[in-house]
């Protein structure tokens, strides 16, 4: 599996404004303790046979939409005690107009989002052992080097479907028709919370400055479809 | 943004601008008099009908009142199938490409929903613009731009473009017969 086309660059971009109204999180991992108001929501995708059994809550818990402003302290309050490389770290996003969105809808989007999360994990020194890096070679089912954007925003129902045309399991998911946002879901769980949050936040920036490259004017295209207004003329000739 | 045209006579019969925009995708039809000329003969005299009656996804702009030509021709309900596609004009609100069951063969089929062409309003000043949250790439609306024009070509060609007809009819020289009294 792989992109059709290259990733575009954002290194033109210094300053910008975020296009991102709401931000949602799911989180995944086990919970010795979970804080007031969470409810966490089973995932058989998730697996922690090496932790004992301390553990009250294990499987996924999803945000509220919230601020982009708001995830650094969502994240340190409800962050899992435990984590592995069957966890995944989702995020939404939702934008002002839809149009925006459509601007996302081409698949330069997910290929330059596994670029520059490329150059982020080389930033960050993980090592080659890190689940990061086998979901951006493309090697994990969950988070697939797919685009099929036009057959996703019109899923209204999650399946776990991981062959059929239009699955959810890609690295981004455009979950329209449910949610109206789009979902990354490149990442996988860091060890800590602080290098989730920055995980979190360069895919917020990506996607920001993504929208401000390919925000420029969509090209006119026309196409003509012409006919001369001669009516058809049959001949039947009768004999007597 | 992506137009489709349809010209007779080197006069615009039909221009169907579809395009994205902030809520999603915008479409602006401007037509010829002769397709309201061709609605108002199939419907009730004087009758329309609101397109929000059936269907809630076009949200009009310029203070159109939504008003269409109320179809009352047979003929021209349900799918309508040509070599450019199929295609229906009785479904007012709906999307504009309907993933429908051929009820000849079962299988399911692509249908580009022209019933827009029944807008009241088509041929006069800037047409009529509505809008849908829908979204799509560049491709998927492209595709979707070029699929109306074919299919809208087809639906001139097959119930509005005139049809000549010559019938002639010729007398044969009826060989004289010989009288056989002499």
């Amino acid at each position: 599996m792989a992109y059709k086309v290259s990733a575009i660059s954002l290194d033109s971009v210094r300053a910008f404004k975020s296009r991102i109204i709401n931000v949602g999180i799911e989180i995944e991992g086990g919970w010795t303790r979970l804080p007031p108001g969470a409810r966490i929501v089973r995932d058989g995708s998730v697996h922690l046979p090496e932790v004992g059994e301390d553990l009250v809550a294990i499987g996924e818990f999803p945000s509220h939409p919230m601020s982009p402003s708001d995830v650094d302290m969502w994240m340190r309050a409800f962050y899992p005690q435990y984590v592995n490389s069957t966890c995944g770290l989702h995020v939404h996003m939702s934008f002002k107009h839809a149009l925006q969105y459509q601007r996302l809808m081409s698949e330069e989007y997910p290929a330059t989002i596994v670029e520059y999360m490329t150059r982020w994990a080389i930033e960050e020194a993980l090592p080659m052992t890190h689940p990061l890096w086998a979901r951006l070679k493309g090697e994990s089912l969950y988070c697939q080097h797919i685009f099929n954007a036009d057959q996703q925003v019109l899923n209204q129902d999650k399946d776990y479907n991981q062959q059929r045309k239009g699955h959810r399991y890609t690295v981004i998911n455009y979950c329209w028709a449910r949610y109206h946002t789009l979902e990354c879901r490149l990442l996988p769980m860091m060890s800590t919370v602080e290098q989730s949050i920055r995980a979190v936040q360069e895919v917020m920036d990506i996607t920001n400055k993504f929208l401000v490259v390919t925000a420029r004017r969509e090209a006119k295209a026309s196409q003509w479809s012409t006919f001369s207004d001669t009516c058809d003329t049959e001949e039947v000739q009768l004999s007597l | 943004m992506y137009e489709t045209e349809v010209r007779k006579n080197g006069e615009t019969f039909l221009q169907t601008v579809v395009e994205r925009c902030k809520r999603g995708m915008k479409v602006t039809v401007t037509s010829h008099p002769k397709l309201e000329e061709f609605f108002q003969v199939m419907s009730a005299p004087h009758e329309t009908v609101q397109v929000g009656q059936y269907g809630r996804e076009w949200s009009l702009h310029n203070h159109h009142d939504g008003h269409c030509y109320e179809l009352i021709a047979d003929a021209l309900i349900g799918i309508k199938h040509s070599p450019a596609g199929h295609y229906r004009l009785d479904k007012l609100g709906k999307p504009l490409l309907l993933n429908e069951t051929d009820p000849n063969t079962g299988s399911s089929i692509s249908v580009i929903n022209l019933s827009f062409l029944r807008f009241v309003g088509l041929s006069s000043g800037q047409g009529v613009t509505f809008e849908m949250a829908n979204v799509c790439t560049k491709d998927s609306i492209k595709t979707l731009a070029r699929d109306i024009g074919e299919v809208s070509r087809a639906f001139y060609e097959q119930y509005i473009r005139n049809v000549k007809m010559v019938v002639t009819v010729s007398t044969s020289e009826v060989p004289s017969t010989q009288s056989s009294i002499l």
